[in-house]
């Protein structure tokens, strides 16, 4: 039988994974043969999307036509896009379901709903996957944050549907984490997953015992993430550097730069970095110290969410045997400082944090794949379930962290004479009303008319193992019944499912040697943007000689990349940058000496 | 999708003797070892028809677990089980509980009525109450798991006929009276939490 491969969709990076010899193992880039691929998508002006690192890179300089974290706009609508979103892409919600809007660079636009471009991060690493196993590849377990509500779930699903993919299992990250750590073969243990993602954290308290892992209860936020702490080290790179008018371009080189600062901080206590803006290149010193100041705040927010999933789960700090870290920002050192504050106990970090749930989601594609036979994963819903009854109350049927899969039953009836139908609104939250809930379904069911509180009407819900809701309501006295499958209100519609299953078989086998020419014309444009900028801007540190060199290479790439061998045009990168070298050397050497310079004149006048 | 099987009994879900005090049973161990036979998990590569199956199986087992694991729920569920069962708007104070919900009532009274000067102090009055209904809430479920554990046996055995135990009504009354008072603790306790959160 075919594989079954265990993919984390990462709202920051995506991986996939497979077992091979009853071990999880991540399948790396076949050319590059880096672990993680960038969940970045970017728009070409033929239409076409480049995906991964030079989809990354090439946000830098055109940001509207890219999208790098598209995880955070799955399943939700237009209000639950924050101001910051919003200043950096432009959205549409028309149809229905919110859709973004990229601009392809020759005036035009195009619209995207995030599942379509999600679908095409799948489907690079399908590709990957199927040129690493050498076989089909149509079957997969796909990580989800435990936080995700139904809409969330349900689009993640629509995304693995049009990248070809049979989505098994939608399985939430923190669990797939504690199967990476094999965990679940302990006798008895209670495990704290804190997942500090790009763009999202959880917390999940997990009990495990006897080879079954059970989720106890989860909690977290869906809007805060290394992204977050990225923005505060981006806000004090701006204080730094003064001044308030930045461009986007501006804007993708401080983000860039704010990434770097916070990695080295994760290791030193100073960090100096680069920052190539657009009116010249500054170096700026960030200590450990400022960093963390700005970012008490994140920190304190995961940790408050901690004690409410203990408090949930019923348990106490101290009675947690095992803390697993996960997510690449749970590298900062004043994060795990907090957990292992909070816990009394240091953390797993052993397993690569950014790889630690794609592995585990190679382990559970194992189980479902039959291979390992004494593992099973209890898992719960994340929030209630219910219905809107009279006076727009929330009534649910099931409740949050119960396990699945879980049926409920119970009998309603009516508030008003002859009554001709009832209305079944399906709600999902946590609050005592109904519109403070979020509407997951509305539906009609026709009833025989009589007095007030005669009718007897009985709804089911139902949770398969994978989280998706089914409703069904019956009168009870004409035994008429009416069942939906819940369609998420963000959701796609299945008209809009199938043409975009049509259009993505259309473009979806775009040959490699194609992708690999817009690889290399991506890193080429991008590089001679950067040359010609160092020029403009440094034109004192080059005499006349040199930039002739330079422009020779410039120009022999440029020539090359109007044709299509791009091992060419890789070979005229290497030699562009290896003309370079020397000047780019010069203005390292010139920018660290005014960083130096102003700084001793700011401590004289002091 | 298929009705669940009706009036299922959870204590036979469970394969269990149908006593409410579970007494020495590992629920959570019997729990694990129905969940691993039943589980879609396991039916990922069978018929549709089998995968349904499962599902529904599981969904009930799920249910009896999570009913019989915690005291109050399964006191309700044995209740209802008896064929009564609490009113779902029952508002009336229970009679032996009546001195001292008046007395925590008054209390709140004060607290919504008072202007800033005084809040602090009654506020924590409020804390100290809050604290002691959570003691007395412990009590009311120890109470309960108490009596659940003495529950008079029914008569299972083979061919025998049934002999209605002369304490059973008077024991049903009983656990009725103590649920009911639990839930009005409950109430009770969200609304201190309510007031203190304002």
């Amino acid at each position: 039988m075919a594989r079954i491969v265990g993919i984390d969709l990462g709202t920051t990076n995506s991986l996939v994974a497979v077992m091979r010899d009853g071990r999880p193992e991540i399948l790396p880039d076949p050319h590059t043969g880096s672990p993680l691929l960038p969940s970045a998508a970017s728009l070409l002006p033929d239409g076409t999307f480049l995906v991964g690192e030079s989809a990354r890179r090439r946000a830098a300089l055109h940001p509207h036509a890219s999208i790098l974290s598209v995880k955070r706009f799955m399943g939700v609508g237009l209000e639950h896009v924050d101001d910051q979103d919003r200043r950096e892409h432009v959205f549409d919600h028309g149809t229905g379901a919110l859709q973004i809007v990229l601009e392809d660079g020759s005036g035009g636009t195009r619209k995207a709903s995030p599942p379509e471009v999600s679908a095409l991060i799948l489907r690079e690493l399908k590709r990957r996957a199927e040129s690493a196993l050498g076989e089909e590849v149509t079957r997969a377990v796909i990580t989800v944050p435990a936080y995700f509500n139904d809409s969330q779930r349900q689009a993640t699903r629509d995304a693995g549907r049009l990248a070809g993919l049979d989505v098994l299992r939608l399985v939430n990250e923190p669990t797939a984490a504690a199967l990476a750590y094999g965990l679940d073969k302990q006798e008895e243990a209670l495990v704290a997953v804190f997942d500090l993602g790009g763009g999202t954290f959880d917390v999940s308290i997990l009990q495990l015992r006897e080879g079954l892992s059970e989720v106890l209860a989860t909690g977290g936020d869906t809007r805060l993430g290394g992204d977050d702490f990225d923005r505060r080290v981006i806000a004090l790179l701006q204080t730094e550097l003064g001044g308030d008018a930045w461009s986007a371009e501006d804007l993708a080189i401080l983000r860039d730069a704010a990434e770097r600062a916070k990695r080295e901080l994760s290791g030193t206590h100073v960090a100096t970095v680069e920052v190539p803006l657009g009116s010249g290149t500054r170096i700026v010193r960030l200590t450990r110290e400022a960093f963390e100041a700005a970012s008490t705040d994140l920190v304190e927010r995961t940790i408050s969410r901690c004690r409410q999933a203990l408090k949930d789960a019923g348990k106490h700090a101290r009675d947690v045997d095992h803390v697993i870290l996960v997510g690449g920002a749970t590298r900062t050192p004043a994060v795990r400082r907090a957990v292992e504050g909070l816990f009394g106990k240091a953390p797993h970090a052993d397993i690569d944090p950014d790889a630690v749930v794609a592995l585990g989601a190679a382990v559970q594609a194992g189980i479902l794949s039959g291979g390992s036979s004494d593992m099973l994963l209890l898992d719960v819903v994340p929030l209630s379930l219910g219905i809107e009854t009279m006076g727009g109350v929330f009534t649910r049927l099931i409740d949050r962290n119960t396990t699945i899969p879980a049926a409920a039953r119970e009998q309603f009836t009516t508030a008003v004479d002859d009554q001709t139908h009832v209305e079944v609104h399906v709600l999902q939250g946590e609050r005592e009303l109904a519109r403070d809930c979020r509407s997951l379904a509305r539906f009609r069911i026709p009833i025989e008319p009589a007095t007030a509180g005669l009718p007897r009407v009985e709804v089911t819900f139902l949770i398969d193992a994978n989280g998706i809701l089914s409703v069904s309501a019956r009168d009870v006295r004409t035994n008429r019944e009416h069942s939906i499958e819940v369609k998420p209100s963000y959701g796609l519609t299945e008209e809009q499912m199938e043409n975009m299953l049509e259009e993505a078989f259309d473009l979806a086998e775009e040959d490699f040697a194609q992708r690999q020419l817009l690889e290399a014309r991506v890193e080429a444009e991008s590089i001679l943007h950067a040359t010609q900028k160092a020029e403009r801007l440094h034109e004192q540190l080059l005499d006349m000689a040199e930039r002739a060199i330079i422009e020779r290479a410039a120009s022999d790439l440029r020539e090359a990349c109007t044709g299509v061998d791009h091992n060419r045009i890789r070979d005229l990168i290497e030699a562009l940058n290896e003309a370079g070298r020397p000047f780019a050397q010069r203005i390292m050497d010139a920018s660290i000496k005014v960083a130096l310079e102003s700084k001793s004149a700011y401590e004289l006048a002091g | 999708m298929q009705a669940l099987p009706q009036d299922t009994d959870y204590f036979a879900v469970l394969g269990l003797p149908p006593h409410p005090g579970l007494d020495g049973v590992d629920l959570d161990r019997r729990y694990y070892e129905l969940s691993r036979k039943l589980h879609p998990d396991r039916y990922q590569t069978r018929p549709i028809e089998e995968q349904r199956a499962s599902v529904q199986a599981t969904a009930l087992l799920n249910a009896a677990h999570r009913t019989l694991r915690d005291v109050e729920a399964r006191g309700r569920y044995w209740l209802v089980r008896s064929g009564d069962s609490l009113a779902r708007e029952n508002q009336s104070v229970p009679p032996r509980l009546a001195a001292y919900v008046f007395d925590v009532q008054e209390k709140l009274a004060d607290v919504r009525a008072s202007v800033n000067g005084s809040a602090s102090a009654l506020r924590s009055e409020l804390v100290e109450t809050q604290r002691e209904l959570t003691e007395r809430l412990d009590r009311q479920r120890a109470m309960l798991a108490d009596m659940l554990r003495g529950w008079p046996a029914e008569n299972l055995a083979a061919g025998a006929s049934p002999t209605p135990d002369e304490r059973r009504p008077a024991a049903l009354r009983e656990l009725k009276n103590v649920l009911s008072e639990l839930s009005y603790l409950r109430t009770l306790d969200r609304d201190l939490q309510n007031a203190l959160e304002a």
